[in-house]
């Protein structure tokens, strides 16, 4: 089914409780399905006893969270984030992020088109609209080192998923046995004048110049609420840091002047060469097609992509009930070129069948980075 | 197992394994002599040398007869097998039936696999050569494996486990036993104690060393003019049955469990299933240190049953009490995790290691067998498991709490 239309991405990152009553709610004002993949936040946590005393820093705990993704129409994006952060308490610190991205809905299975929320009556209260996003695809057990930089600098909490990677792997026939498949996907929300020094020390630290270490993508975000809160313990004073920040945030009327210098890290002092005007395809569909399809879409001249377990939940009421709950994400970074091949190909391959009920979309990718061989 | 038992433990314990009927054990040894394959799975060879070479070296006078038949020809084995040493067994033997044993577990396995992907499912192979390879990889690794365990970790547990009493007991060296032939109690002497208490001994001249030997009545076999010499060891440290003795056990069982489940490939491949499943946030190093703790100290609770002679039920009881209890307050992701965590701790490293240093130390301080010792590593994994659990939601309480 043909669409080519512009709808909106919302993306909850909240912890798995918090999560699971969301859902409900938004499921009481007519959303009629969701996606959803288990992942995990990193938090910082002052060392305690000997370790405090031996000055080791601050460890790293995780807390279990689910991230929410859906489709809906523009007119109704802000009601809706103001709904999930009043229904969640997203504005107090700690409890999670949400945020709106926009694509274009290529083609989907007619099962699979955007919720059709009906409008609400809620207080629609100001947005952070200057943020944006880095995902960061890397080899498993690489999530925290580049999830650190997110807290360490202050600029969000980072959100890992699991995946496992396609591409490179492919070409080098039984040899890929000795390539770990299983990636880490680290997604991370900060503010947008922050976001390149960012990504910039994500690339020094992961060695993501170095081959085959992974791949680092900025995307637009058009509104939301962030998490700041970076670390597990109560603060001593009256209000937290990250309170203030966020009744600054509201009377400077954006995070504008949370602009600043990051020396921590020093930049690795190599000029990084970005791949710049590239698109995030995505195509969703029933588990156990996403192999066939990709493989298809590479046949079609796309370089890799990255697939997820998702979690389909389609309310009882509705038509998409009918579908499977066990589904598949893949992501692929492409040129906008690229995109008419890789569609036909894929609808070609039965993306869009009963077997498949397939969704594909596309968001912009402004800036990415990757080892792209010797120049 | 009975193998084991005829190979390394005292025919107390050798009865044990017949429902404890003498009768029962010697019909057994007479189907060994009779029938090959018998004699193969328990010896390793179907050859009936070995059975007479056991019977010579190691065997009591019921399982001598038995093989004998008659007391002339125990007299003529006895001069030919006395000195023969056990007959090795080729490291070639050893790897073909390994070989032999890999493929019959993963063959039948993989066909029915193939069978409901084909014909049920309906579906084909993602990757069939990396599946092909992993297959080939598996039947090679598991065969390599098996010969690995079989000639080095459970000889070596084996070794440890049948001598680790001896730190606060004297134990009786039955691999070192040896048959004296021709022997003569004219030349048993008295020696005295400082108490007046006499004791009988004899000299032996062992590898070109006179060495003095206790007479023990009940080794001495007056009809074939033989004397049995079982070597003894200890106790090395302190006195007999000392506290430090019992300690050095204990340290030892607890870290012979620790250790053996942290080599243990199920444990690994569960660790990382959790990791991936929890993303991360219950980690594969967190589920492995609480299983090995676990194992060891049911490894220790073991080793305290052998040695006092405790009931199991005094010590299975407890912990499966508390663990219902704590299964009820627990969550439904660790209550799985843990109950899981029990099956894996008996896998292939364990459960040899296990059963070696049970029966070693179960012979030495003349306890019937040393059975249930996995039953207790596996309950403590359990407890050790949803412990950490319990410990682990009350942190993700507090910080949910934080930010209410």
């Amino acid at each position: 089914m043909d669409i080519d239309k512009k709808a909106i991405e919302i993306t909850i990152f909240a912890n798995k409780e918090i999560a699971s009553a969301l859902l409900e709610d938004l499921e009481s004002i007519g959303m009629e399905y969701s996606n959803s993949i288990a992942g995990r936040r990193v938090l910082l946590q002052e060392r305690k006893g000997l370790f405090k005393m031996l000055g080791t820093g601050k460890s790293l705990v995780y807390d279990p969270i689910t991230i929410i993704t859906f489709l809906v129409s523009s007119e109704i994006e802000q009601t809706i984030i103001n709904f999930i952060i009043k229904k969640g308490g997203l504005n107090i610190p700690g409890r999670g992020t949400v945020f709106s991205k926009e694509v274009t809905l290529i083609k989907a299975h007619e099962l699979c088109q955007e919720n059709k929320i009906p409008n609400i009556e809620i207080e629609n209260r100001k947005l952070l609209s200057d943020l944006a996003g880095i995902c960061c695809i890397a080899h498993s057990g690489e999530g925290d080192i580049l999830g650190r930089v997110g807290l360490e600098t202050g600029s969000g909490v980072p959100a890992i998923t699991l995946g496992i990677g396609t591409g490179f792997r492919d070409k080098i026939g039984l040899w890929r046995v000795a390539v770990p498949a299983e990636k880490e996907i680290v997604n991370l929300v900060t503010t947008a004048h922050n976001v390149e020094k960012v990504m910039e020390m994500m690339i020094d630290i992961g060695a993501l110049d170095q081959p085959g270490k992974g791949f680092i993508y900025l995307y637009p975000i058009k509104m939301g609420s962030v998490n700041m809160k970076a670390y597990v313990g109560l603060s001593r004073q009256a209000a937290s840091i990250e309170q203030i920040v966020t009744v600054i945030d509201e009377i400077k009327g954006g995070a504008r002047w949370r602009r600043r210098e990051f020396s921590k890290y020093p930049a690795a002092g190599k000029k990084i060469k970005y791949l710049k005007d590239l698109v995030n395809f995505t195509l969703i569909c029933d588990e156990g097609r996403a192999t066939d399809l990709i493989k298809a879409a590479m046949d079609a001249d796309a370089r890799g992509a990255t697939i997820s377990k998702l979690k389909y939940r389609g309310t009882k009421k509705s038509e998409s009930s009918k579908i499977s709950p066990a589904r598949e994400i893949s992501e692929m970074i492409i040129s906008e070129n690229q995109i008419e091949r890789v569609v036909k190909a894929l609808e070609e391959s039965g993306a869009l069948d009963e077997n498949t009920h397939g969704q594909m979309f596309y968001s912009p990718v402004p800036k990415a980075y990757t080892y792209m061989g010797k120049a | 197992m009975i193998g084991y038992a005829l190979q390394n433990a005292q025919a107390n314990s050798q009865i044990a394994l017949f429902d404890g009927s003498q009768e029962k054990m010697l019909e057994f040894i007479g189907k060994l002599k009779k029938d090959p394959i018998l004699r193969k799975s328990v010896f390793g060879k179907e050859d009936i040398e070995l059975l007479k070479n056991w019977a010579v070296q190691k065997g009591i006078e019921s399982q001598r007869l038995a093989i004998f038949c008659e007391p002339n020809a125990l007299k003529e084995a006895l001069k030919n097998y006395s000195n023969v040493k056990n007959i090795k067994t080729s490291p070639v033997d050893v790897l073909l039936r390994n070989g032999k044993a890999a493929v019959q577990a993963i063959i039948p396995l993989t066909i029915f696999f193939f069978l409901v992907l084909f014909l049920v499912l309906r579906d084909k192979l993602p990757r069939p050569d990396e599946i092909i390879l992993g297959i080939i990889l598996a039947v090679v690794g598991m065969g390599l494996f098996n010969v690995g365990i079989e000639l080095g970790l459970s000889k070596l547990g084996n070794s440890v486990g049948s001598n680790v009493p001896s730190s606060f007991t004297k134990i009786s060296l039955i691999n070192e036993r040896q048959t004296i032939i021709n022997f003569n109690e004219d030349i048993v002497q008295t020696a005295i104690k400082p108490n007046g208490e006499k004791e009988k001994f004899f000299y032996a001249n062992i590898k070109n060393e006179y060495v003095p030997i206790p007479f023990v009545q009940s080794a001495y076999d007056a009809s074939n003019k033989q004397y049995i010499y079982t070597p003894t060891k200890g106790p090395l440290l302190g006195e007999e049955k000392g506290i430090l003795g019992f300690f050095v056990v204990l340290l030892f069982a607890f870290i012979m469990g620790y250790g053996a489940t942290l080599a243990e490939p199920a444990l690994n491949a569960l660790g990382l299933k959790v990791e991936e499943l929890t993303v991360g946030t219950f980690e594969k190093s967190l589920l492995i240190q609480a299983v090995a703790s676990g194992v060891g100290i049911g490894m220790l609770l073991g080793v305290v049953k052998i040695i006092w002679n405790v009931p199991l039920a005094y010590l299975l009881i407890p912990p499966y009490l508390l663990l219902l209890i704590i299964t009820k307050i627990s969550t439904e992701e660790f209550v799985n995790i843990a109950w899981d965590s029990a099956g894996v701790t008996t896998g292939p490293i364990t459960v040899p290691l296990v059963l070696a240093v049970g029966l070693g130390i179960g012979n030495q301080v003349n306890v019937v067998e040393g059975f249930g010792m996995l039953s207790l590593a596996s309950v403590c994994p359990i407890l050790a498991v949803l412990t950490v659990g319990l410990y682990v939601n009350k942190k993700r309480k507090a910080m949910r709490q934080e930010n209410a």
